[in-house]
């Protein structure tokens, strides 16, 4: 009805440049939020079709969508948004039931606002704008279908909309509590609108020119977010900037201590207790800061959910798709990162993980349903997401007959399995047989595995035939801050994760246990445990009876192993700054850190030691 | 006796009373040591011999208590008396080892204890018997029980028996038993009866005997004890009952047990009274010891006391003799010192005479010496004036001198101050120079410093030319003022190198004065301590100066003081003439006192001895010279002729009969000639 | 030819001293000056990596030219500085901190001052030298920068990285 009154012509002769571009930006990063909530709530409604609130919640974005669109002269985006708001009223009203074709139709909808958010040529598009017009006259038709069913209500109660339903304060009441609006004005607004039904209260305000755009804009949005935190956006470079300007700061602050109570001395009370005041101070800031870079991977997993949910109805499978742990937090631009890798392995999983014929499934007496399960959880210091699915697992057999068809593998070696699944993550390995839109871009898992370590994360893969695969993304919750233990090793500063250290002992003669030309170990109480040969790894020569003052005993994974050192320096947060390009080979550590004095230390990567140690150099 | 003559009187007497005194203490001293030893003997005798003598009584006494003690055992045979003899044994003995340690301090009563010893060994043999005794009463003791015990029981046994047969023969009786048989027991019953009544006799007679201490009566006795035995025979062959039988041999074996005991009491009580005589004669001994030794002790007494009574004897005798001694001593010496006192008396009053003769010719002598004395103090007066005014010149040459050399000080002084103020002014200096040197230090530093900030300044200029040419074109301008920056930085660092140049040869230049400034802080040290020098000499000077002056006005003084003495040394001369006169007159009055005197030595009848020595006098004085004489005209003119004629009356009146007043008193002869 | 690649010498060197020889380097690789800082030893890294800095934040590997050239050793004093290049290593833009013993001057070498470098007889492998710049009295050997970094050693350095990489994962 009412918004097809506007033509393709009418479309395209709107004026979109006439905003500020500043409106436009912050309308967008809204719009998007938004939709994000809408395509959430879509897949909780099509688990359960009949919660009002779900469809309230979507019916509030739409709203929102609508009115912000208004005033930033979205005019298609507008004209969505309002179908669309339109049809979810019925749905709130119970004047047609949220069936799959509904939610398809919404999720539809989103897209298209999704699109022109990210392309504003859209809006010149001809023939996206007929495309948009088409699906929003098949809405029309939904609609009107439903009309003819039942024509007790047809027109959409504008009080109501503008009410808000939920007891939102009405715009005209924010405005007037702003002091923009008075009494009159409302008065003759409301009744202006009562003429012109198609108007909304906030337009009609802008063109009497009783408040400006933007007053509108705002109420608006106090209008939808009454009930909610208030929040500010920040670009992600801003923060990034403060939260490394905070570690500097710190530093910095250290430093400056150190030099202060070298030159008054320690039992100067009033500084010392002054310096730890603003030390607290610059912690909680840090945190704060590192808070700031936290979110959850809700927005990641549902983003996979619905390619997930596009996947499988493409692909017809019976799948279920499950996430796990969506609340998990990770670093901002971690959680970024990792979204490709993560639809690459779930396209993968839904593919090719789960067997193509239901026949197979019942073959090896699995359930008619196929699982994909993305579970996400946090360990020491990482984030694990798991991407599983009960498949038919990888065939060692064909990987290697693959490799050795790309030659990409040296076929006078013997492989173990687990090697030969990794196979799978060389480049220029794919398995699939023919190129799909799905799964075989021409990329493979490589990319995926490439993606994951730029984060500084690892990709593992644990599968068995005809039981499933699982691949298991460890990455880093952030790359900032952790506790380290300083040790002091041949003059320079090392640090030592300090969820790695088990105990650090004074070793007495007898505890040591000389192997032949091989590396020692050290008893300590009931364990044998091996001593690192760090000298070797160092490459660095030491007198054979080099007895270390100090040693350390690091676990990792529940393997121990002792690390000579001679001294121990401190314990402290430390802020994690990887080390260049040029160190890459170094891998025993995992980076480098800023000391209070201003000196770089590098970092033990205690995996990679221990794996040094154990002959891997 | 030749040193006696030349001995003064005084020392004469004294030696003659001496004597005497020695002689009496000699004998005062023998008697004291005499009556001492006598003393001696007497404490001797009081203090040794009383207590031995006094032991040896205790022993005595302890003794015989012993003894008393002992034969009271022998009595009584009781505990008490025993221990008590045995206690006064022990304690004779603990008297005798005292009374031996108290002769062992006697040479000569070694034979006593020997005598001691062997009473000892009386007293040990006594104890010992008195010991065996009371093991043998103690035997005894137990015998007698035993006997009793043995009598008790065969007196029981046979009573028993008798008893029985009594009962048996009233049954029998009533049982109409055969008459022998009843007889029989009749006969049993009488000899039970019989046997008792002897026994009962026996032990009774016993008693007797040891309360007599009759033993072998006893003895004796046990014969009747032998009859029973014969009876038990009999009635043994009558009795045909193993238990009577057995009851009959029991009484026979219990009869020879107390028989056996008996006759061992009775031995044992003969080994007593053996014993018993044994002490008695120890005992006996031991008194006639006692005995012994207070006779001994009396004898020791005995002999000391008549020593003591020889030792006074001798001493009385010695005391007398001497005081004759003594008396006659005294009588000698009087007579000696009497005779060496008037014999010297009479040739020193000749002597006298003579020499008053002297002395009057001497007076006159001493009167002309007089005048002359008195002119020649004049002369010395006035030269002493003289010498006053001198000294007074020289006085005054002094104070000046004084002056000038305090002037000298006071002149040192201000050089000393001078070098002084030189001397710290110069310290201030170098002070000053390590201040600049310092300061040089310092301003080495900053220019350091600017040197620094010169090359930082280089770097940044250079960095700002990198940062142009980042720009391009747009940073062409900036590279421009880079390079100016860097120029500038580059002066400022060539400056600060020209200014450490400057700093240096600053530093060296002033360490150069402070190497000159220090030489010539040691010369000036050197002048101020030459300066010292000459400032002491002169303050030495100046105050040797007024020690001078103060000496002048001291001789001043002295001479005025000289003055004064001359004069009155020309008074005192002219009374030295006058007194000289009168000492001529007194001379005569002295040769009067003489003649008295040797009148009062001699007596009137020895009144020639006297006037030989007048004579003797009277040619001596012829030879005085005139001069003399005519000086002591002069003062005897004035004196009174008086006392002269006094003398010459009382020289004639009472030398009337032998010689003339002229004769006797030459000096009469001397002024009746002129 | 050569005249070209001469002509493209051209243009501004900061210049900085290694002994008593001169050399140059483009001023559009330098990224900046500092002077010497704390430097932490890194294991396993050839002789002339001297380690790492910490430069406002950022880690930097520092590399002792001297060492490079197979100079003497000098011990570091107030006036030794650290150019920061910023050089291409493997198409990615780096930056390398390279110990001199001073900085001198940013001059202007014009085309002609530019001979090239000497086949022979040069202190160091001519293949680091890019030409020798006459400026008034003094010549001042011009460095090629990427080359130093990417001579075997720094090749050796990476490749090990790849090995690794693939040996572990």
């Amino acid at each position: 009805m009412s918004s097809l009154d506007f033509t393709v012509e009418e479309l395209l002769a709107n004026d979109y440049d006439s905003v500020d571009e500043e409106f436009l930006e912050d309308f967008f990063v809204e719009a998007k939020e938004h939709i994000e909530n809408i395509e959430m709530k879509l897949l909780e409604l099509e688990k359960n079709s009949s919660d009002p609130e779900i469809i309230n919640s979507i019916f509030r974005s739409y709203h929102t969508i609508k009115g912000l669109a208004g005033f930033v002269s979205q005019l298609l985006i507008q004209k969505i948004a309002h179908t669309t708001e339109t049809l979810m009223d019925l749905c709130r009203n119970n004047e047609i039931n949220a069936t799959k074709k509904i939610i398809d139709i919404i999720l539809l909808s989103t897209d298209l606002i999704n699109k022109i958010c990210q392309e504003q040529s859209l809006n010149k598009n001809e023939n996206f704008i007929k495309t948009t017009c088409n699906h929003l006259k098949y809405i029309q038709n939904v609609i009107e279908n439903k009309e003819t069913k039942d024509s007790t209500s047809t027109e959409i109660p504008l009080e109501d909309e503008s009410s808000g339903h939920l007891q939102s304060p009405k715009i005209g009441e924010i405005l007037e509590h702003r002091d923009i609006l008075d009494k009159e004005d409302i008065q003759g607004i409301l009744k202006k609108q009562n003429e012109n039904t198609e108007m909304l209260f906030g337009e009609i305000a802008v063109k009497e020119q009783k408040a400006s755009p933007k007053d509108v804009v705002e109420a608006v949005r106090t209008q939808t977010k009454v009930n909610t935190n208030e929040y500010m956006r920040v670009p992600l470079s801003k923060i990034e900037h403060l939260t490394n300007m905070i570690g500097e700061l710190m530093i910095t602050h250290s430093v400056i201590e150190q030099s202060t109570l070298n030159s008054y001395g320690a039992n100067n009370n009033s500084i010392s207790s002054n310096f730890l005041k603003v030390s607290r101070i610059t912690k909680d800031i840090q945190n704060l800061a590192m808070n700031l870079k936290m979110v959850s991977l809700k927005s990641t997993f549902q983003k996979i959910s619905r390619i997930a949910r596009d996947t499988i109805s493409e692909l017809d499978k019976n799948i279920m798709f499950i996430i796990q742990g969506e609340n998990t937090e990770i670093d901002r631009s971690v959680a970024e990162k990792i979204l490709e890798p993560l639809v690459h392995l779930v396209k993968n999983a839904i593919s090719h993980g789960i067997e193509s014929s239901a026949e197979e499934r019942v073959a090896n007496s699995k359930a008619l349903q196929g699982l994909v399960t993305v579970s996400a959880y946090s360990k020491r210091g990482f984030v694990y997401i798991e991407v599983a699915d009960d498949g038919k697992g990888l065939s060692t057999e064909r990987i290697y007959q693959k490799a050795l068809e790309k030659n990409l593998i040296d076929s006078n070696r013997n492989y173990s399995d687990k090697e030969i699944q990794e196979f799978i993550l060389l480049p220029g390995f794919s398995t699939a047989e023919k190129v799909d839109s799905i799964s075989g871009r021409g990329v493979g898992m490589d990319v995926v595995k490439t993606e994951v370590q730029k984060i500084g994360g690892k990709l593992d893969i644990n599968s068995q035939i005809n039981k499933g695969t699982t691949f298991i993304l460890k990455l880093p919750i952030n790359n900032a801050v952790m506790n380290g233990t300083i040790v002091n090793l041949a003059k320079s500063n090392y640090i030592i994760p300090t969820i790695n250290v088990k105990q650090i002992i004074q070793p007495k003669n007898k505890q040591w246990i000389y192997m032949q030309n091989k590396q020692s170990m050290i008893k300590v109480r009931e364990d044998v445990i091996p001593v690192i040969n760090i000298w070797r790894i160092f490459n660095q020569k030491k007198s054979k009876d080099y007895k270390p003052a100090l040693i350390i005993i690091l676990e990792m994974e529940h393997a121990l192993k002792a690390l000579p050192i001679d001294s121990i320096t401190g314990r402290q947060e430390i802020v994690l700054k990887p080390l260049g390009e040029e160190f890459k080979n170094l891998n025993f550590f995992s980076g480098s850190s800023i000391l209070a004095d201003g000196a770089v230390s590098l970092i033990f990567d205690i995996e990679n030691l221990f794996k040094l140690d154990e002959g891997a150099l | 006796m030749f040193n006696f003559n030349n001995m003064k009187l005084s020392l004469k007497i004294a030696s003659g009373i001496g004597l005497v005194a020695t002689l009496f203490i000699i004998l005062g001293v023998y008697t004291i040591i005499n009556l001492s030893k006598i003393n001696n003997d007497v404490t001797d005798l009081s203090a040794k011999y009383v207590p031995l003598v006094e032991s040896m009584a205790s022993i005595e006494k302890v003794y015989l208590k012993a003894n008393l003690y002992s034969k009271a055992y022998v009595t009584r045979a009781d505990e008490k008396s025993y221990k008590n003899a045995e206690k006064y044994i022990n304690k004779t003995n603990e008297e005798i080892h005292k009374l031996e340690k108290q002769v062992d301090k006697f040479q000569n009563m070694k034979s006593m204890i020997e005598r001691l010893e062997e009473f000892d060994e009386f007293l040990q043999e006594g104890k010992s018997l008195l010991k065996k005794m009371k093991e043998k009463n103690i035997e005894l003791d137990k015998l007698m029980a035993e006997a009793n015990e043995y009598g008790k029981a065969l007196s029981y046994d046979l009573t028993v028996y008798s008893t029985i047969q009594s009962q048996k023969i009233k049954k029998d009786i009533k049982s109409n038993k055969p008459l022998n048989i009843v007889s029989n027991r009749i006969i049993k019953m009488l000899f039970a009866d019989n046997s008792i009544d002897i026994i009962k006799t026996y032990r009774i007679n016993a008693l007797k005997a040891i309360i007599k201490n009759d033993n072998l009566y006893m003895k004796d006795n046990l014969v009747n004890l032998d009859k029973i035995y014969s009876e038990v025979d009999k009635i043994l062959t009558m009795t045909t009952k193993d238990v009577d039988r057995n009851k009959l041999n029991n009484i026979k074996k219990n009869l020879k047990n107390y028989q056996e005991t008996v006759l061992k009491i009775v031995k044992t009580r003969l080994k007593l009274d053996e014993l018993e005589q044994n002490r008695e004669k120890v005992s006996n001994n031991a008194l006639a010891f006692t005995e012994l030794l207070s006779i001994d002790g009396f004898n020791s007494i005995k002999t000391n006391s008549t020593n003591a009574g020889q030792v006074q004897k001798t001493v009385k005798d010695f005391i007398f003799a001497g005081l004759v001694t003594c008396v006659l001593l005294a009588i000698f010496g009087c007579w000696v010192i009497i005779s060496s006192i008037t014999k010297p008396i009479s040739k020193i009053v000749e002597k006298l005479n003579n020499t008053s003769n002297a002395v009057t010719e001497v007076s006159g002598q001493i009167s002309s010496s007089s005048q002359q004395l008195a002119s020649g103090s004049a002369e010395q007066a006035s030269s002493i004036e003289e010498t006053s005014s001198t000294l007074e010149e020289s006085s005054s040459m002094v104070k000046q001198n004084t002056e000038n050399t305090n002037q000298a000080a006071g002149l040192a002084k201000q050089t000393k101050y001078a070098a002084d103020k030189g001397y710290s002014e110069m310290t201030e200096m170098m002070d000053s120079m390590q201040e600049i040197k310092k300061s040089s230090d310092e301003i080495g530093k900053i220019i350091k410093v600017i040197d620094e900030i010169a090359f930082q300044t280089n770097i940044l200029s250079l960095n700002a030319a990198v940062e142009a040419a980042r720009a391009g074109e747009a940073g062409k301008g900036f590279a421009v003022v880079a390079e100016e920056v860097r120029s500038l930085a580059q002066r400022s660092a060539q400056a600060a190198k020209d200014t450490a140049g400057i700093i240096e040869n600053n530093i060296n230049l002033s360490e150069q004065g402070v190497y000159v400034a220090q030489r010539v802080n040691s010369s000036l040290s050197e002048i101020n301590d030459q300066a010292q020098k000459v400032s002491e000499l002169l303050d030495e000077v100046s105050t040797a100066s007024q020690e001078q002056a103060q000496g002048i006005s001291q001789i001043n003084n002295a001479i005025s003081q000289m003055e004064q003495i001359v004069q009155n040394n020309a008074t005192t001369a002219e009374q030295g003439a006058n007194a000289a006169d009168s000492m001529s007159v007194q001379a005569v009055n002295m040769k009067n006192i003489i003649n008295e005197l040797i009148v009062m030595i001699n007596g009137a009848n020895k009144s020639t001895i006297a006037d030989q020595y007048s004579n003797v006098s009277v040619q001596e004085k012829k030879s005085v010279p005139n001069r003399i004489k005519k000086t002591a005209q002069i003062t005897i003119d004035k004196t009174p002729n008086k006392p002269v004629s006094k003398v010459k009356k009382n020289l004639r009146s009472n030398n009337t009969k032998v010689v003339s007043p002229e004769d006797v008193i030459p000096l009469e002869d001397d002024t009746e000639g002129f | 030819m050569e005249e070209l690649q001469v002509k493209s010498q051209e243009g501004k060197y900061l210049t900085f001293y290694l002994g008593n020889e001169d050399y140059g380097i483009p001023i559009l690789k330098v990224k900046e000056i500092i002077g010497m800082m704390n430097i932490t030893y890194v294991p396993r890294t050839p002789e002339f990596i001297k380690g790492v800095i910490n430069l406002r934040g950022k880690i930097i590997p520092i590399m002792d030219l001297r060492l490079k050239f197979g100079m003497k050793e000098k011990e570091y004093n107030e006036r030794t500085c650290i150019v920061v290049a910023e050089v291409i290593i493997n198409g990615s833009q780096r930056h390398l901190g390279i110990v001199v013993d001073t900085v001198s001057e940013v001059i202007n070498i014009i085309g002609k001052d530019i001979e090239p470098p000497p086949q022979f007889g040069a202190k160091i492998d001519e293949n680091f030298l890019t030409g020798m710049g006459k400026v008034k009295d003094r010549v001042v050997m011009l460095l090629d920068i990427e080359q130093i970094i990417n001579s075997e050693e720094f090749v050796a350095l990476f490749n090990n990285m790849r090995e690794e990489e693939t040996a572990t994962v």
